[in-house]
Parts: C-alpha cells; structure tokens; sequence
C-alpha cells in the first residue's frame, strides 16, 4: 500500500497530465492515510476547480484552514472558489485577509491574489448590473401587461357604447394605434435606461494611465509610492524588487521599506471600480 | 499564469495603436512568440527602405523577466548591420539584460531598437562576430554581453 505522500505524487502526476478526477482520487487517498496534512486538501481543491466543483473546492480549503488558518495558498483558493460560487461578500473578506498574509510573508503569490481581488470586484459589479436588468425586466413585463389590460377595457368600453360598423372600427382602430405607440415608448424608456445604468453615466470609460499600476497594467489595488514619486501596485513591485531591488525608472536602489501606501491613488481606483466595474 | 493579463493588454495596444508607422506586430499567435517588422523612424542612409523582422519569446516570468529578443533572418529581412547587432540577428543592449525593468514594455524595446539604429552611422559588424556567431547559444539571454564601446 503507497504512504500519503506516495498518493499524492501519483495524484501530482495525474494531475499534470489533466486527468483531474484521478488525481482527486489519489488526493483522497492521501487524505485518508493523513488527514492532517493541508496540502492534500489544496491540490485536491485545485483539482476540483478544474472540472468546476467549486463547492467541493471551498469546503478542501476550509478544512485546510482548520487545520492552518493563516494558509496564504488556502486562503486563495477559497477566495477563488467564493468568487465563482458568486459569495462575493465572503470571497472579499478572504481574499483580503489573502492578500494580506501574503504580502507579510513575502510570497510569490501576492500578485495572483491582487488579481483576483480585481477580477472579484468586477464580477460583482457585473452580478450586480445583472439583477438591477432583471428585475427591471420584471417590471417592463408588468407594465405591458397592465397596458394590454387597459387595451382590452377600452375597446370593451367602445362595444358598450353601442357603436357598430364602420364607425366602431375606426374607433377600434385609433385605440390599438395609440396604444401601440405607449407599448413602443414604454419598451424604448426602459432599454435607454438599462443602457444607462449599464455604462455609467455616459460610455464605459478607459482606465486612465494614472491609475494603473506601469508592471501589472491592472487598475490599481493597493499602490505604493517610491521615494521617486512614481506611484506601483505593491506586489508587483514587491516582486521586481526580490531580484536587485531597483527602482524600475530611475535604477536607483530601492528597499521596500521606502514604500508608502498612495491612499487619493487607491480611493480613485476604487471609485472608478464602483463606476466602470472593470481593471 | 499571473501575467497573462498585462501581455493581452501590451499585445492589444500594440495591435490598435502601435507607438509609431514603423512598428508593425506581424504576428503572435500563442501569446508566447511574437514577430514584429522594424523600421528606423528617419533618414538613416544604412537602414532606409530596409525592413527587419523581429522575435520576441515572452517568458514565463515577464515582465519581472526581459523577454528575449533578436533579429531574425528571412527573405527581404536582413539582419541590419550595426556594431552592436551581430550576423546571427543576437543584439548586445543593456536594458535586454541587467538593466532590464518591468516597466519597460515591448513597444518601448522596439522604439529602443529603433533609435539604437537610427543613431547608428557606422557599417559594421562588432568586432567579435566571426567568434561569438560560432559558440552562441540559441537564447541570446544566455550570453553575458560585455557592454562595451558605449560611443555607438
């Protein structure tokens, strides 16, 4: 019988070769044989974001936070599968808390995560633009069925009055046209208006330059400002920093503890986030 | 892949709006390998009316990591001649080595190579082709460049 760590080699190589499922098994087999090890629960959460079980993949990276809370990769990962189980509130707070354990130990992983708090914001955003166009749907739909309703009274109405022949079809007629044309003003109101709360106010806007981190190209997140007055998304610097720690314009020497946080930057990011809900 | 992004983003402004006329992106199909044609943007009697073929292979790692760049060889595209360009198309310039920073962006490196061969007015090969064009090793990245003659 393999040890745990011989199923999860196995697993790894299942994995690499795409086969997730039997990677998954292998993983489970770890698990059983060593229920104690986190990365078992990671690289089987891994693999189960691969074939889309994300319910599966939140609760292995909560077990793997029971047994090491501060996990900057089992944070991710949940943070990740909350994303795409639409937990947005939950996925922010996790990622957050990612982001933040990872940046104090200087993992490699923090750029991926200040992607991923992005890339949730914009979700959201759409999420949120998508159940406003819903239940105005909902309503446009009331409306015209209403609207038929008053059709349908009038031209009753038009019998009631005794009308007949030529004279009650014209006044059938004048009702159905003017009430077509409420039914095309109602329809054109609510489309201009969706239109609107989609975009903004106006067209959906560009990220200005000022506000997009020069390495990552991204909107920025959590900027921080060099002693040159040039303004980079943290991680990223961070990480050019790992390999001589020069300032990427001027070339002078740059150590992270000269790095301040740019909050006007930040806010301004996240105002243009809340308006064009993209990075 | 975290860099994914900034590469679809470089690669779309390339293609939309590329830095100037004589900057083309021929081609990039995998994200990975991008060819790019290379005018010089003035009247330099050595390059006028010459165009050159340029590779890049984005890395892994980029834009923490250069790219590697080099000239390629192929029919109405001369390696261009230059004391610091040699006949296998591999070109000693700092900022493809230890100057490199993720700032720097493949249109930048393409205006760079630009006016490294604009400003150029000698007709020559660096003195040590013949020697470096027989022991190079594919991936100009893996020659250590002496940056010498900073006159050119």
């Amino acid at each position: 019988m393999p040890t745990a760590e011989e199923f999860k080699t196995i697993g790894n190589d299942f994995y690499s070769n795409h086969d997730f499922e039997a990677a998954i098994m292998n993983y489970s087999q770890a698990i059983v044989k060593n229920p104690k090890n986190v990365i078992y629960y990671q690289n089987r959460a891994m693999a189960y974001s691969k074939l889309g079980k994300y319910e599966e993949m939140e609760r292995d990276c909560s077990k793997a936070l029971e047994i090491l809370p501060n996990s900057v990769k089992a944070l991710y990962y949940l943070g990740i599968a909350l994303t795409a189980l639409r937990r947005f509130r939950q996925g922010a707070e996790v990622l957050d808390k990612a982001y933040a354990e990872s940046v104090k130990m200087s993992s490699a992983l923090s750029p991926k995560i200040s992607e991923q708090i992005l890339l949730l914001k914009e979700q959201r955003h759409s999420h949120e633009l998508e159940s406003v166009r819903r239940q105005s749907d909902t309503l446009l739909t009331y409306m015209l069925e209403l609207l038929e309703k008053d059709k349908q009274e009038q031209l009753n109405e038009l019998k009631a009055q005794g009308l007949s022949g030529q004279a009650l079809r014209s006044e059938r007629q004048f009702v159905q046209e003017e009430f077509l044309d409420k039914e095309k003003q109602i329809i054109s109101t609510f489309k201009a208006s969706q239109k609107g709360s989609q975009n903004g106010n106006s067209a959906m806007e560009e990220i200005p330059d000022y506000l997009a981190d020069p390495i990552s190209f991204n909107l920025f997140m959590d900027p921080v400002v060099t002693p040159a007055g040039q303004t980079y998304e943290r991680s990223w610097l961070l990480e050019h920093l790992k390999g001589g720690g020069k300032d990427p314009l001027t070339r002078k020497n740059l150590s992270p503890k000269d790095l301040y946080p740019n909050l006007a930057v930040k806010k301004a990011a996240e105002d243009f986030m809340k308006r064009n809900g993209k990075y | 892949m975290s860099y994914q992004r900034r590469i679809m983003k470089e690669l779309e402004r390339l293609k939309t709006a590329p830095p100037n006329s004589h900057i083309t992106l021929v081609e990039a199909n995998d994200l990975e390998t991008w060819q790019i044609d290379l005018e010089v943007n003035n009247d330099n009697p050595l390059y006028t009316g010459k165009t050159f073929r340029l590779q890049f292979i984005i890395g892994p790692n980029y834009p923490v990591e250069s790219p590697q760049v080099q000239f390629m060889p192929l029919p109405a595209r001369p390696i261009p001649i230059h004391p610091h360009i040699y006949s296998n198309g591999h070109i000693c310039l700092d900022i493809l080595g230890d100057e490199w920073t993720p700032v720097q962006t493949v249109a930048s490196v393409c205006i760079s190579l630009q006016s490294m061969l604009g400003s150029n007015d000698r007709d020559e090969r660096p003195p040590d082709d013949e020697r470096y064009i027989k022991h190079a090793p594919k991936n100009p990245k893996q020659t250590r460049f002496v940056y010498h003659d900073d006159t050119v």
